[in-house]
């Protein structure tokens, strides 16, 4: 059963502000992992806080995000963690973290998940650009709570414009502003009325177009993901055109580098295995008459598919860590969504459900 | 894994390659006995004996494709057989992936097969190899033979 709360303070960063030191101060918990504006106001990264004294500008509402906090999350839970941590988590992170629990890549015992509405986000580089703007800057709270994509000179990332998920699911507290007044704390779990028992904060009603303006974003955004997703696959459906789309990739692997869900420590096409000895590529050379270098481009992303396919949860880091712009967002969503459905799975929709690739059932898939 | 290119071959008389990824503990033993049964089979197949169908990575299933191989053949043992308890399952799984991926980019997953076959059946080893090498007869050859980008 969800319960909204309404906070103290003036603005959101203000009443947020406000209740997260709260967090701190009755210790609620110890330490916020929280986006916050850097001292310039140029840029908003995040941050572990444990001085409430230091918890100044923490703004989950600027649509910006730099490092997925779903990896940076789990880091905070690695290796018998003691502190008890809230996590300040968009949608596609929650979903993130939870597939990396499933992973053993994260333990969530210590952590209060607390998801923010999010209506997108862009890349660092043009958020910079535009953060100063003191105009956008008040335009995109207002618009945000109508719902609307809060910029309006700059697009949102691809993986943004069709994500199913604008209020996050799975979550202990949930920071909602799309069709509210006011931020508000919805609390979802009984983690999180637990952490709101002694807060004694007014509690309100839903305001009423929450939830209509949060299911018309759903279905708006579930149309145009199917079309997106069917004009990518009616496109690249073909060898050549992936070929071709996958031709500028520079070998950089930052897309498995900026992915929360690639795990390995080392990856395999950065071993030994892949460094091959100068005779080999002499004599593939010698085969074909010709070869690319570096070899195995296309391997890459096509493995990359089959391991991270069925838990992609699309939330494009990929792509805005590409130097090349490669649409791999896209084609992990169109791909993998196809994977998925393989094993009725949707990654970091249940922390109960059974990731496709660690079980297995003695009948099942057949005929092969 | 390179796939050598056969001499003289003129593309009316397509003769498909299939890279088979086979099991120690079954589906190599089986093709074993296939041979020392004298089951005549086609010599389309080129047999890398792994130690089991779960240590088959994607990757290499790929690789096979991506370097001109015409099919995959991944041999496990039986359902309940398995040397380490799972591992064919955990292949059907990969398998089922590796072919979804496959036939989403334009690649045609029908180009890979896993099959259970048993130290026991050397025949229905042959029997696989037949039906692997006309359906492929069918698919026609490997579009990334030719292909030398990425």
């Amino acid at each position: 059963m969800s319960r909204f709360f309404r906070l103290d303070g003036e603005g959101y960063r203000e009443k947020l502000a406000g209740w997260l030191r709260a967090l701190l101060e009755r210790e609620i918990v110890d330490a916020v992992l929280s986006p916050q504006w850097t001292t310039s106001g140029r840029m908003v990264v995040p941050t572990l806080v444990r001085d409430p004294r230091r918890l100044t500008t923490p703004d989950p509402v600027a649509p910006v995000v730099s490092v997925s906090a779903a990896t940076l999350a789990a880091r905070l839970t690695f290796n018998q963690p003691q502190e008890r941590a809230a996590v300040l988590l968009r949608s596609c992170e929650v979903r993130a973290l939870v597939e990396l629990e499933k992973l053993e890549q994260a333990d969530l015992g210590r952590l209060l998940l607390v998801g923010v509405d999010c209506l997108g986000t862009v890349k660092p580089a043009a958020f910079a650009e535009c953060a100063s703007d003191e105009e956008i800057h008040q335009a995109w709270w207002q618009r945000g709570t109508r719902g609307e994509w809060p910029l309006e000179t700059v697009e949102p990332r691809s993986a943004c414009d069709i994500c199913l998920y604008p209020a996050p699911g799975g979550v202990d507290l949930r920071l909602a502003w799309i069709g509210c007044p006011e931020l508000l704390v919805e609390s979802v779990s009984p983690r999180g009325e637990q952490a709101m028992a002694s807060l004694e904060l007014e509690e309100v009603p839903e305001p009423s177009p929450r939830a209509q303006l949060l299911g018309q974003l759903a279905a708006d955004r579930r149309q145009r993901r199917e079309r997106t997703l069917e004009e990518f696959r009616a496109r690249h459906g073909q060898v050549d055109h992936l070929m071709e789309m996958l031709a500028p990739c520079i070998r950089c692997y930052n897309c498995r580098r900026a992915c929360p869900l690639c795990y390995c420590h080392e990856c395999v096409f950065e071993g030994p295995i892949f460094r091959h000895p100068s005779q080999h590529l002499h004599r593939w050379a010698a085969r074909r008459g010709i070869i690319e270098m570096p070899t195995d481009t296309l391997l890459f992303h096509l493995t990359r598919l089959n391991h991270m396919g069925s838990s992609c949860v699309s939330c494009g880091m990929c792509e805005a860590a590409c130097p090349s712009q490669l649409p791999v967002s896209l084609l992990f969503a169109a791909v993998g969504e196809t994977i998925q459905q393989i094993f009725d799975y949707e990654p970091g929709r249940d922390r109960e459900e059974e990731l496709p690739l660690a079980t297995f059932r003695e009948e099942e898939l057949e005929p092969r | 894994m390179a796939v050598e290119r056969e001499e003289g071959q003129s593309p009316g008389d397509f003769e498909p390659r299939i890279v088979a990824l086979l099991c120690n503990w079954c589906s190599y033993t089986g093709a074993d006995l296939a041979g020392t049964s004298r089951i005549q089979y086609p010599p389309n197949i080129r047999v890398i004996r792994v130690m089991c169908s779960g240590s088959v990575d994607p990757m290499y299933i790929l690789k096979a494709i991506l370097e001109g191989a015409d099919g995959v053949l991944i041999g496990g043992c039986h359902a309940g057989d398995c040397h380490y308890i799972n591992g064919n399952y955990k292949a059907r799984r990969r398998v089922a992936i590796a072919r979804r991926v496959l036939d989403q980019l334009g690649l045609d997953g029908r180009r890979v097969w896993f099959r259970f076959i048993s130290a026991s059946e050397g025949r229905l080893f042959a029997e696989t190899v037949r039906e692997m090498v006309a359906q492929l007869k069918e698919i026609g050859p490997n579009p990334m033979r030719d292909r030398w980008e990425l």
